[in-house]
């Protein structure tokens, strides 16, 4: 590796996303705390009182009008930015939705917790994904790195002319936003290359070119609306690709885009992950890999848009598939991505036994020792008979 | 493929894209005669289709979806609904 000038700051994931927040240089934000975002607040607040952000930060009554003020800001021109979790977001789903619809570009994160009840503040994916179709773009981080570094290229995905997207940048709740690691704090000058200052021009508040947002619209010009949003969705995968790569030339570190892989090649087995518990699967190929078993790993970053045929290109010539999931999709009674995957796959799925692991719930730990057990379990399967969900901590693997 | 807006987002230059001239099957006539150009009919109207003409107020039938409501405000009574057969 060559040597680095950029110093390491000790942060925790909330502290990750605020650097890379006040970096991206927004002009208006607002948030209203919410365990275990609340930091992220917190550290806003305080980069603007010490005058290393300048942006105005409205103090709002709830959730719901925190994006709403960000709706007006980010019509008027303004670059936007806040943060959320679990009952947070529901409260915000109103306004959420119409974030998309109306094309508003904006990061925001998702400290990820789960949602109640039971009565819960740990971590869990269940808000996020719950919202995967209301047409936002939903990146998830391993890492806290990963936080800060995407939160950045979230206004470079956002904002670019062929997509015009909101974009969750998602982090496990206290797994990462209250875990500290050291991450590289890029200049901000570096930043302010990879990411030029932005001006609205598709949709916006302007007494000199005057518009009417969102005004009664009749119903083929609605369907004419949501097949634009769908078509900028699936160019945004060749975006969010474009613009890991462009990162990585910047910065020296990438992501692989849509989804990463580690050590696929020469593996028939195949794990699947989604978040913080990535870090944890990859110490578990590495000691599976010791002891001869060939096994990789595919970490998907985007649940929205989903990278299917990325995807569909790391699985060729697997026999088997666990994949682990920090959620629930009820009425399938599996978990989020391997629903997605599975509907990606197609006729592809019938040749690969392909397994389902819910855990990691409510704050709940998914361990090297559940996944290594996950792997030997993939490496003695020898035909199609085997259970398809199975879930950690209340059924043995 | 023919696509009907040039935006990428919900927007109009006025507040209703929608055209509720197709709602209706009556349209407003106005009496030139009866007509004393108070204005009524234009404070009312609740799609805003009112315009002032040369020799009285008449409605834009693009978007008039024939409520009526000039009608019932009309002391003149130089307003009749007339009924349009369609398709």
């Amino acid at each position: 590796m060559s040597p680095r000038k950029t110093p390491k700051k000790v942060v925790n994931g909330n502290m990750a996303a605020a650097y890379g927040a006040m970096l991206s240089r927004p002009t208006v934000l607002a948030a209203y705390p919410i365990t275990p975002q609340t930091p992220l607040v917190e550290y806003l607040s305080r980069f603007i009182s010490e005058g290393l952000l300048k942006a105005e930060m409205v103090e709002v009554e709830s959730e719901h009008s925190a994006l709403s003020v960000l709706h007006g800001a980010c019509l008027a021109g303004g670059r936007v930015f806040t943060g959320t979790s679990s009952q947070g977001l529901a409260l915000m789903y109103e306004p959420y939705i119409r974030t998309s619809t109306l094309r508003l570009p904006m990061v925001m994160a998702i400290a990820n917790r789960e949602v109640i009840s039971p009565q819960s503040v740990w971590g869990g994916q269940q808000d996020a994904v719950t919202l995967r179709d209301a047409g936002w773009i939903q990146i998830f981080c391993e890492n806290n790195q990963e936080i800060l570094d995407s939160v950045i290229m979230g206004y470079r995905i956002a904002e670019d002319r062929e997509v015009l997207l909101p974009v969750n940048i998602c982090y496990d709740g206290f797994y990462l936003s209250h875990m500290s690691e050291g991450v590289e704090i890029p200049s901000q000058k570096k930043v302010d290359q990879f990411l030029p200052a932005f001006g609205i021009e598709h949709i916006k508040l302007d007494p000199e070119e005057p518009m009417s947002v969102d005004p009664l619209t009749p119903g083929d010009l609605l369907t004419e609306y949501r097949f634009k949003h769908v078509e900028a969705m699936k160019r945004a995968k060749k975006v969010i690709d474009q613009v890991d790569g462009e990162f990585q030339s910047f910065f020296q570190r990438g992501y692989g885009g849509q989804v990463e892989t580690y050590r696929i090649d020469n593996a028939d087995l195949l794990i699947v992950t989604m978040g913080s518990s990535t870090g944890t699967a990859k110490v578990a190929v590495d000691l599976a890999r010791e002891q001869g078993i060939g096994i990789g790993l595919l970490k998907i970053r985007t649940l929205r848009p989903f990278p299917s045929e990325r995807m569909v290109e790391a699985i060729q010539g697997k026999k088997a598939i666990a994949v682990i999931d920090r959620n629930v999709c009820f009425g399938w009674g599996t978990g989020v991505v391997f629903m997605e995957m599975k509907a990606a796959m197609g006729p592809l799925a019938r040749g690969i036994a392909i397994l389902n692991y819910i855990g990691g719930l409510g704050g709940s730990d998914i361990t090297v020792e559940h996944i290594l057990k996950i792997i030997r379990k993939m490496d003695r399967i020898k035909d199609k008979d085997f259970k398809q969900v199975t879930w950690l901590g209340v059924e043995d693997v | 493929m023919a696509l009907k807006s040039p935006y990428q987002a919900p927007l109009g230059k006025e507040l209703y894209v929608i055209k509720t001239g197709e709602w209706r099957f009556q349209k407003p006539v106005v009496s030139k005669e009866k007509c004393t150009r108070c204005g009524i009919c234009l404070i009312f109207c609740p799609t805003n289709s009112i315009k002032e003409g040369e020799a009285s107020y008449e409605a834009d039938l693009e978007t008039c979806k024939g409520c009526g409501i000039c009608v019932n405000e009309c002391y003149a009574g130089a307003v009749t609904m007339e009924v349009e057969r369609k398709g």
